[in-house]
């Protein structure tokens, strides 16, 4: 039973398909929710990391320092 | 010469009896595609042969030689390639079904390189479909065969490169490493997998899966082999935007011995969670190390327990930009059903999401040079188990579960984030007969470094003369 303000995953599907743009199966959504759990802990884990002087490697030097 | 037993033989070997004329490159050629013929309908290593186009060259590399022309130690030498690494003329499906006749217009330079050392390419090798995945389960073209035990993954992505060079299909192949995939299977298959510093080795005509963190690199027999391959492909290249102009060192005077060398092992992430068996091979390797010469100590890194998740949610967007037309197209339906997932999943990470892990990959990437300040080089296991079964999802180790695309990458990532050479050689075997392997890695442009380490620790041992029975 959906509780109030719970996203079904049905509604949830749709909105991800909306916004990616890609069409998932139904026997595939539930495989990526369970392996989205796993990404899930992974995004999380960068929380943990203090970036507030840190600038993204988008500058990231193939010679690196050694140039 | 008649009856070339390739198994025995390295390029190092070959070269110089191809070099004296004592071994006609046609002869080698004709060597390795009778192995290939014998035995790649069970291995699966390769996707394609080339075999006319191989003895072709193989024929104007004999003429080349006796006119007195020879070119170098890959002269004549038989070498595959990833499918993933792009040939003119010859069909390059990155393991796919959606590129299952793609044709390239052109080679990849890496290609381009081998050829003007004078390699005869002969064919392209199996992998994990577009390089995405750690196994080289393959649903459109076979699962490479573990030569080890059939029943286990050979690993992946490049799978068949490694399955091709372990049995000697060919004398050397190469591979490409995003999250491991050269290392993986060098280590699941008893072989040497290098992956260069990020930028020093051309990926132009190659195939992306992640444009920040795709190496190429050489799989081979032995850790000189392995130089030698370096040589060839290294180099800047302007198609490459990521191509580094520092000057290419000469790979082949390693050899130097580790004395006056320092060595860190950061323990407290590499060991946590390891194999047993492969803990005692790695441990017993540092000790040959350290009997050599070379200073070992402790060291910490203190976000690399992150490395490996910032790598993944960086691989995972870029992936899933790469692919974005196939994914939304009708050719979506093509993809394996794994591999679609984890484009589709790909697809969620936000733009935030994916640019803290770009800010997490500076901090990761400042504490490994910072920790070179200190050591020369980092030893540590190649993977923390041996290789899985073909059906298996998960590992169990000292009471902990993970899944076995887990175990694969979290020791690989780090260095993939951090752009930063590493090498993997066979430390060992466990009980069962599966290899082990040993990886270290250096200071970004500092191969000549891990090489030497590497040679060596080949030097004290003979792990890298076993060979699988065929």
């Amino acid at each position: 039973m959906k509780k109030k303000g719970e996203i079904s995953k049905e509604t949830l599907r749709s909105i991800s398909e909306g916004l990616t743009e890609v069409k998932v199966d139904e026997g595939e959504w539930e495989d990526m929710l369970i392996r989205m759990g796993a990404l899930l802990n992974d995004i999380k884990a960068l929380d943990e990391v203090e970036l507030s002087q840190v600038q993204p490697a988008f500058s990231f030097n193939p010679g690196g320092e050694a140039e | 010469m008649k009856g070339i037993d390739l198994a025995s033989m390295s390029i190092n070997w070959l070269s110089e009896l191809v070099r004296k004329k004592e071994i006609s490159p046609v002869e080698v050629t004709k060597a390795s595609l009778r192995r290939i013929e014998k035995y790649d309908g069970e291995l699966k290593a390769f996707i394609t042969v080339t075999s006319e186009e191989a003895l072709r060259r193989a024929k104007k590399a004999e003429a080349s030689i006796v006119r007195g022309d020879y070119i170098g130690p890959l002269h004549g030498i038989p070498i595959g390639l990833k499918d993933i690494v792009f040939t003119k003329g010859t069909r390059t499906t990155c393991g796919s079904k959606i590129l299952a006749d793609y044709i390239p217009p052109e080679d990849a330079t890496v290609v381009k390189r081998l050829e003007r050392a004078g390699a005869i390419i002969v064919g392209k090798l199996n992998l994990h479909e577009f390089a995405f995945g750690a196994t080289s389960v393959n649903p459109h073209y076979g699962t490479p065969r573990n030569p080890w035990n059939g029943q286990c993954i050979p690993g992946g992505s490049s799978g068949g490169s490694a399955v091709a060079v372990a049995t000697s299909l060919c004398l050397g192949a190469l591979g490409t490493d995003t999250g491991g995939s050269i290392r993986i299977p060098s280590s699941l298959c008893g072989i040497v997998g290098l992956k260069p510093t990020f930028g020093r080795v051309s990926t132009y005509g190659v195939y992306p899966l992640s444009w920040s963190q795709d190496h190429v690199g050489p799989m081979t027999k032995t850790v000189k082999d392995a130089g030698i391959l370096l040589g060839a492909i290294a180099g800047y290249d302007p198609m490459d935007r990521a191509s580094s102009l520092l000057t290419v060192p000469d790979y082949l005077s390693i050899g130097k011995g580790v004395r006056g060398l320092r060595a860190g092992v950061p323990s407290d992430y590499y060991f946590e969670n390891c194999d047993v068996e492969v803990r005692d091979g790695v441990m017993k390797a540092l000790e040959v190390l350290k009997e050599a010469g070379m200073a070992v100590e402790e060291v910490t890194i203190p976000h690399l327990s992150h490395a490996a998740s910032a790598g993944l949610v960086i691989l995972m967007a870029e992936a899933a930009s790469q692919h974005e037309n196939y994914l939304k197209g009708s050719q979506g339906k093509e993809y394996g059903r794994d591999v679609r997932g984890l484009l589709k999943m790909g697809t969620f990470i936000t733009a935030a999401q994916y640019l803290k892990a770009q800010r997490v990959r500076s901090v990761v990437r400042k504490e490994f040079l910072k920790i070179f300040q200190a050591v020369d080089v980092l030893l540590t296991p190649g993977l923390p188990i041996i290789a899985p079964g073909l059906e298996q999802d998960s590992v169990t180790i000292s009471g902990k579960t993970e899944t076995v695309r887990s175990a694969l990458t979290r020791l690989m990532r780090p260095y993939n984030l951090a752009g930063i050479p590493a090498i993997v050689i066979p430390c060992g075997f466990s009980k069962s007969g599966l290899p082990v392997a040993l990886q270290i890695a250096g200071r970004p442009f500092e191969e000549v470094t891990i090489l030497a380490v590497a040679q060596a620790y080949e030097e004290q041992t003979s792990w890298h003369e076993r060979r699988p029975s065929m």
